[in-house]
């Protein structure tokens, strides 16, 4: 805790008023998403993870596991590990002696190109009569003009962007013991090009993305919106740049 | 070169004394000046800043020692070359003191001549020191030149102290965030930084640097010497599981001075400026000093000038002393520092602070057998820090302070030749408080807001035996009691320190005690629980060796246990009922030689220090999670197996001087991690270390020069100009390699970079 507010406190003071994506230049694990994202003993769970790599088409073979501690910190050096799943998808059933407020811990073993990356989703095991936590619901995302599929643009041309929810975005709980909403955030990645929220916050939904000057090809560009409690969810674009641009 | 001559002082009262050299002297009374010149009766060296008392012509004549006699005067110290004037007509008696000499007193000719007397002063054996009879099994002792003097320690006394052996290497990192957190940053023989204690004339202080530890809190030029004793502290000294850092002033180390008149010193640089000044101010001595920084002055000249975001950073010490003679041997001194830091952001609120206050009275009696002294204190210390970021809707705000009311005594008596009891006690009035904030200002949501204080009160009882039962032994045990409300126990400490003198040349020695010290408060907070104590067993020997003139060698080993060490950070408060996580034991076991040598002209002279060491540390999260693979001894995060440094200071010709400092130490250890997992929700990592601190940074290596240039500009007034330089080879030093949990190679933790530090002195 004290060291996690240090380093909030020394990055405080190195934070940039609009808010760019990261990058990414090799296959990474985005999010993990847990369907409901907290669950109560003996409760199904459906999970899918958003795995990218920078190319389109790449192929990625997922592996599941369970791992049999109930924290984050013990199951990343846990190797009694029980396979339950390949796929994008998987299904898991919490054990009906879990224990109320500790977490349910799966593993995703992501391979592509001889690369493993290895990634844990903790997901909070609740009372039956303590509110379900909601992932986040992008219903409302607007690439470009709307109209889907690939986007093509040229290089530095400017895409609008918007990614927003119908509902309600923060939910209501009492995890800490007081009252308090949800602050849901939303990440940004992009293989190329950059995805700017030029009001810095990371919860505005108003964003643009950019695209490379000075390089063509297909790129693309990935936003999560992280509720903080373990629900997320996540929109994706592929966008195609190809030659300069035009004069007027 | 001085010019000397003779007049009849009818004469002298009819030449306006501007007309000629200062330091003309004439006859009074048919008696002329007296040129001293004081020398090492072993080495031949001249003895620099040797006190100088005198009875006058005229007064009652002395029959016994001149110490004694009423109408004694101290009137200066000798020069750099080991010189004194002392105007006609010279004196009844003269008196030359130094420490670590015989005092020695000389008939004075009354001549119409000028007289040069030669004074030896012959050093005392090693069994005749004053460290003979004190508990501890070294004393590392720098004086104040020393301390002004060293190089890439520009007048910071405690990075000169870090230069000994014994003590862990300093980072750039540490020292910025402990000057920051005010959390000391002395790593004594495996001991944490924070366990061992400072002490300025016998009043505490809570940490080291200003911001960024360029500037020490206290300016080295009011020092008269810091004696540091790494291990096996007598029981006066409590409260504490490494080392004690003890520094005196000049103010308050002699007996009186008030004879001397103004003089002082000012220093500028192109980031602060100090100064201080020390006369009589009637019957007493009074002393003053402040240092300031420049940076957050060019701000307020001109505040609208910098942008928004830029960050300020300004800084103050300050230190008066002031001490009276009552009566004979009788004293009242009093003394009052303090010290304040501040880095604002142009244009927010945001805002880092940290300082300290102290001020104290105390009363000393002495007779030819016995010292008594009652003193009082209060100390005041705070902490604040201020983040706003409203880009973000983040705020979070930190304070921590405190409130201490000190009463002491403690006193000495000499029984017989071969038996001296002291004893004292002491007793501690504290109001601690701490509190942090942490919400989001756009939710209005209140992740933390808590605020806790407490009040209670710590005493001690100590008692000590310096007992001689042959002229070559010394032995020194001793006994302290403490009990603190705050850990609702008390506790008992024995130390005990022998010495036998072999020759007069080699001391062995040894000491070794228990040693416990009560966790910070932070640690204490939350829901109302006791301060645990850190416990120690300490226990070294060694021995001193005079190889010749201007050679000792100091060779000793220790080992040294801790429990319940606080080894994480403990500046804010543990608000998890379940944090102790931050508690561990640890083992320090090594070798220590420290060489201190001078040439036989006296014009180069330095120190070598070498260290083999080991230092161990285990966390205690096993007695809590079973599960966990934590808990297995492994290197501390302090561990350096070889230490060497090298400091050396040399007087060239045409008042230059040239001084070095060069330190090579093992690196430190780090967790290498085999392989990172990713934690989608966090946006970040969690390295897997399966064999924790099983690495280590490459080595360190600095050097620091300095330059000097004096200018006499008359009898008491010079000028001087120097250059220092730390890290002048600019090696891209390694403080520390950390393992993030990024996939990538280790971060390394960057260390002092090439920094030139050019200024000038005035002294007058």
């Amino acid at each position: 805790m004290k060291a996690r507010i240090l380093l909030l406190s020394l990055l405080l003071t190195a934070c940039d008023p609009a808010r760019v994506s990261q990058t990414v230049n090799r296959m990474t694990v985005l999010a993990i998403q847990s369907e409901p994202a907290s669950a109560i003993p003996g409760e199904t769970i459906a999970l899918r993870a958003l795995v990218v790599t920078p190319k389109q088409d790449d192929p990625i073979d997922l592996r599941w596991y369970l791992c049999q501690h109930p924290s984050i910190d013990e199951c990343a050096k846990a190797d009694d590990l029980l396979p339950i799943g390949i796929g994008a998808m998987t299904t898991v059933t919490l054990p009906p002696d879990a224990f109320e407020g500790d977490s349910f811990v799966v593993w995703l073993d992501a391979t592509s190109g001889g690369r493993v990356e290895r990634s844990l989703k903790a997901v909070p095991v609740r009372a039956a009569d303590y509110p379900r936590n909601h992932n986040p619901v992008l219903d409302r995302v607007r690439w470009g003009d709307g109209t889907g599929g690939v986007i093509r643009t040229h290089r530095k041309g400017k895409i609008p962007v918007r990614a927003g929810s119908s509902q309600v975005v923060n939910e209501l709980h009492d995890d800490s013991g007081e009252p308090a909403a949800e602050d849901v955030e939303l990440r940004t990645w992009t293989s190329g090009g950059t995805l700017v929220d030029p009001s810095g916050s990371g919860a505005s939904g108003e964003l643009y993305w950019r695209a490379p000057p000075d390089k063509d090809g297909t790129f693309g560009a990935w936003i999560v919106a992280n509720d903080g409690r373990g629900g997320v969810a996540w929109t994706m674009q592929w966008f195609v740049v190809d030659g300069e641009e035009p004069q007027e | 070169m001085t010019l000397l001559f003779s007049a009849a002082a009818a004469s002298a009262t009819e030449i306006p004394p501007d007309s000629v050299e200062s330091t003309a002297i004439w006859t009074v009374d048919g008696c002329a000046a007296v040129l001293a010149q004081v020398r090492d009766s072993v080495t031949g060296n001249p003895v620099p800043g040797a006190r100088i008392g005198i009875v006058p012509r005229g007064a009652k004549p002395v029959s016994g020692s001149a110490l004694s006699s009423p109408d004694l005067r101290r009137v200066g110290r000798t020069t750099p070359e080991g010189t004194f004037v002392l105007q006609a007509p010279g004196a009844q008696k003269l008196v030359v003191e130094k420490a670590g000499f015989d005092t020695v007193e000389v008939e004075t000719p009354c001549s119409d001549a000028i007289t040069v007397l030669d004074v030896t002063l012959a050093p005392l054996t090693p069994m005749r020191l004053a460290e003979a009879g004190a508990a501890g099994d070294a004393h590392r002792r720098l004086g104040g030149e020393t301390l002004e003097s060293m190089a890439g320690a520009p007048r910071n006394l405690f990075q000169a102290v870090q230069t000994v052996p014994g003590v862990a290497r300093p980072t750039f990192g540490g020292a910025l965030l402990g000057s920051i957190l005010g959390s000391g940053d002395l790593g004594v023989r495996g001991s944490r930084p924070g366990e061992s204690r400072t002490y300025l004339d016998g009043i505490e202080i809570p940490y080291f640097y200003h911001y960024f530890g360029f500037s020490s809190v206290v300016p080295a030029e009011m020092i008269e010497y810091v004696d540091f004793v790494p291990g096996g502290a007598g029981p006066s000294f409590g409260r504490l599981t490494g080392g004690v850092l003890d520094i005196h002033s000049r103010a308050l180390r002699s007996e009186t001075e008030s004879d001397e008149p103004w003089h002082g010193r000012a220093n500028l640089t192109f980031f602060e400026a100090n100064a201080i000044a020390r006369g009589p101010v009637g019957k007493g001595y009074f002393s003053v000093s402040d240092r300031f920084s420049i940076w957050d002055l060019l701000y307020k000249a001109n505040p609208g000038g910098w942008g928004n975001g830029m960050p300020v950073w300004g800084y103050n010490d300050m230190q008066l002393v002031y001490k009276t003679p009552l009566a004979p041997g009788k004293e009242l001194s009093a003394i009052a520092f303090g010290t304040f830091d501040d880095v604002i952001q142009v244009g927010t609120p945001t805002t880092l602070h940290t300082e300290f206050y102290r001020a104290g009275v105390s009363y000393r009696s002495r007779t030819e057998r016995t010292k008594v002294q009652v003193a009082t204190s209060y100390g005041y210390e705070r902490f604040l820090m201020r983040l706003v970021q409203p880009g973000q809707g983040i705020r979070l705000s930190s304070h921590r302070m405190q409130h201490d009311l000190r009463l002491a005594a403690d006193g000495e008596w000499h029984v017989r030749d071969a038996i001296t009891v002291r004893g004292g006690v002491e007793g501690h009035a504290v109001r601690p408080e701490a509190g942090l904030e942490l919400d989001w200002e756009q939710q209005e949501w209140a992740i933390i807001d808590r605020t806790y204080w407490d009040r209670g009160l710590w005493s001690t009882a100590w008692s000590e035996l310096e007992l001689r039962p042959t002229s070559r032994v010394v032995l020194l045990p001793g006994v302290r009691y403490d009990y603190d409300t705050f850990v609702k126990r008390g506790w008992v400490d024995p130390r005990m320190t022998a010495r036998v003198f072999v020759g007069d040349a080699t001391t062995v020695s040894a000491s070794g005690g228990l040693y416990h010290r009560p966790q910070p408060f932070a640690l204490a907070f939350a829901d109302d629980r006791n301060l645990g104590l850190t416990e120690a067993t300490q226990v070294s020997a060694g021995v001193e060796h005079h190889i010749g003139p201007g050679l000792v060698v100091d060779v000793r080993g220790f080992r040294n246990e801790f429990q319940n060490q606080v080894q994480g950070v403990e500046w804010l408060p543990d608000f998890d009922e379940y944090g102790n996580s931050t508690i561990g034991d640890g083992n320090s076991w090594g070798v220590e030689t420290f060489t201190r040598f001078s040439t036989s002209s006296g014009r180069t002279r330095g120190e070598a220090g070498f260290t083999w060491s080991r230092t161990e540390w285990k966390n205690d999260w096993p007695d809590a999670n079973p599960n966990t693979t934590e808990g297995e001894w492994t290197a501390s995060d302090l561990d350096s197996t070889y230490a060497f440094t090298f400091v050396m200071h040399r007087e060239l010709k045409k008042n230059k001087t040239f001084g070095m400092r060069a330190r090579w130490y093992s690196g430190f250890p780090y967790t290498p991690y085999e392989a990172d997992v990713y934690v989608p929700d966090d946006n970040g990592y969690i390295g897997i270390g399966r064999n924790p601190w099983a690495q280590r940074a490459p080595s360190f290596f600095q050097l620091d020069i300095r330059f000097a240039k004096r200018w006499q500009l008359g009898p008491r007034a010079g000028m001087e100009a120097f250059l220092d330089v730390q890290n002048v080879t600019a090696r891209q030093n390694a403080d520390r390699l950390n393992s993030t949990g990024v996939p990538t190679e280790p971060t390394r933790e960057g260390s002092m970079p090439f920094f030139p530090s050019l200024g000038m002195s005035v002294t007058f």
